[in-house]
């Protein structure tokens, strides 16, 4: 998460943005309805697309997260860390497990195929600066449009990241179904869809928002712009684990089948769920 | 992160069986406590063929066809049936 932070703000430098000095907020979310049912709950924010910044190529600069950053980044792992319980599954060695296999998959991220001119001109670069940046600015279009703007954009990776980390917090070690039945309030307080889930994000946005993570926050967006797309990449992600949820998990599949043009192997089995789903 | 989140089922048997034990664990407790009213010893090799089949396999498959990922997704494809 060091690392990924590190990238979100020498991007920030890179492009020439500034830190806030007053803090971007947000409208707000939650608000109860009567009979308690709130106006608006974590998933109505769910999105189909989510707009990424588009290609600049620029060279990021070195620098180093101050002391407060760190310090808060660390005070913040260790309370999401806390509020895991002991399940046998769903504890914080799971989001560990979690967080870590999608940041490395984050960096297998790759062009397999680049085509042939691009590979010619790569055999003849020598290993100087100016070169290699040239060699890597050449290959940053192409990694940018293949995987639609996740590479060049750290902050939708450090969200997404953060996302594994904190999405199960909270658990108590049953399906959203099973704790629909056990607590009907919680499960009217969040209109009885993605419980667990949209209980973990906001448990954790919550935190986040608190007044000791200042520094934290200030360094991970600069604008409303990035805390949209921050908060967005989050609630999508988080969002996007609960596999039970099959009108969520049908527009997913659709939207795979749109973006990348490749077969979505259970689709039929998600229409058939969708189709007695909507029959009940 | 859906695959993120099923990563043991795409990875080597010791893998899986460590975090399969676990979610069975979660779920007897559960029944145990009188949480969940379905026994999961009674339905576990079932909904895990059918989990396999419906969620992971489609997902290692997708994975493969997105064509995004260096070396990762073969071995991922591979290990899931």
């Amino acid at each position: 998460m060091h690392r990924l932070l590190v990238q979100v703000v020498a991007r920030r430098i890179a492009m020439g943005k500034e830190e806030w000095d007053e803090e971007p907020v947000l409208p707000s979310h939650g608000e109860a309805e009567e009979g308690g049912v709130p106006k608006k709950v974590i998933f109505d924010e769910v999105v189909d697309v989510i707009d990424l910044p588009g290609f600049s190529f620029k060279r990021s600069t070195n620098c180093e997260l101050s002391y407060h950053v760190t310090n808060q980044l660390r005070a913040y792992f260790t309370a999401v860390a806390k509020a895991y319980h002991g399940n046998p599954m769903h504890c914080l060695q799971y989001a560990s497990a979690v967080m870590t296999h999608l940041s490395k998959l984050l960096l297998r991220v790759g062009v397999k195929h680049i085509e042939q001119e691009e590979n010619n001109s790569d055999d003849s670069c020598n290993s100087n600066d100016d070169e290699d940046d040239e060699l890597v600015g050449d290959l940053a279009p192409h990694l940018h449009n293949h995987t639609f703007g996740i590479t060049s954009d750290p902050l939708t990776q450090f969200g997404l990241v953060l996302a594994a980390f904190i999405h199960a917090v909270d658990h108590t070690g049953i399906s959203n179904s099973d704790l629909t039945r056990e607590d009907p309030e919680l499960s009217t307080q969040y209109r009885d869809n993605s419980i667990i889930e949209q209980r973990s994000f906001e448990k954790a946005w919550k935190k986040l928002m608190e007044p000791s993570f200042y520094d934290l926050r200030r360094a991970i967006y600069s604008d409303e712009e990035e805390l949209k797309r921050f908060r967005q990449v989050m609630v999508n992600s988080v969002l996007s684990t609960d596999v039970d949820n099959s009108e969520l998990q049908y527009m997913r599949t659709a939207r795979w089948v749109k973006a990348l043009n490749t077969g979505a192997y259970n689709i039929s089995k998600l229409d058939i769920n969708r189709k007695v789903e909507c029959a009940k | 992160m859906q695959v993120s989140t099923v990563f043991y089922t795409m990875q080597p048997w010791i893998v899986y069986e460590k975090w399969c034990s676990r979610d069975f664990e979660e779920k007897y407790i559960a029944f145990s406590n009188g949480r969940v009213q379905e026994d999961p010893a009674l339905t576990w090799l079932d909904k895990e063929l059918e989990f396999f089949d419906n969620w992971c396999i489609p997902l290692a498959m997708q994975l493969k066809d997105c064509d995004a990922f260096v070396v990762s997704t073969d071995e991922q494809l591979s290990c899931a049936p």
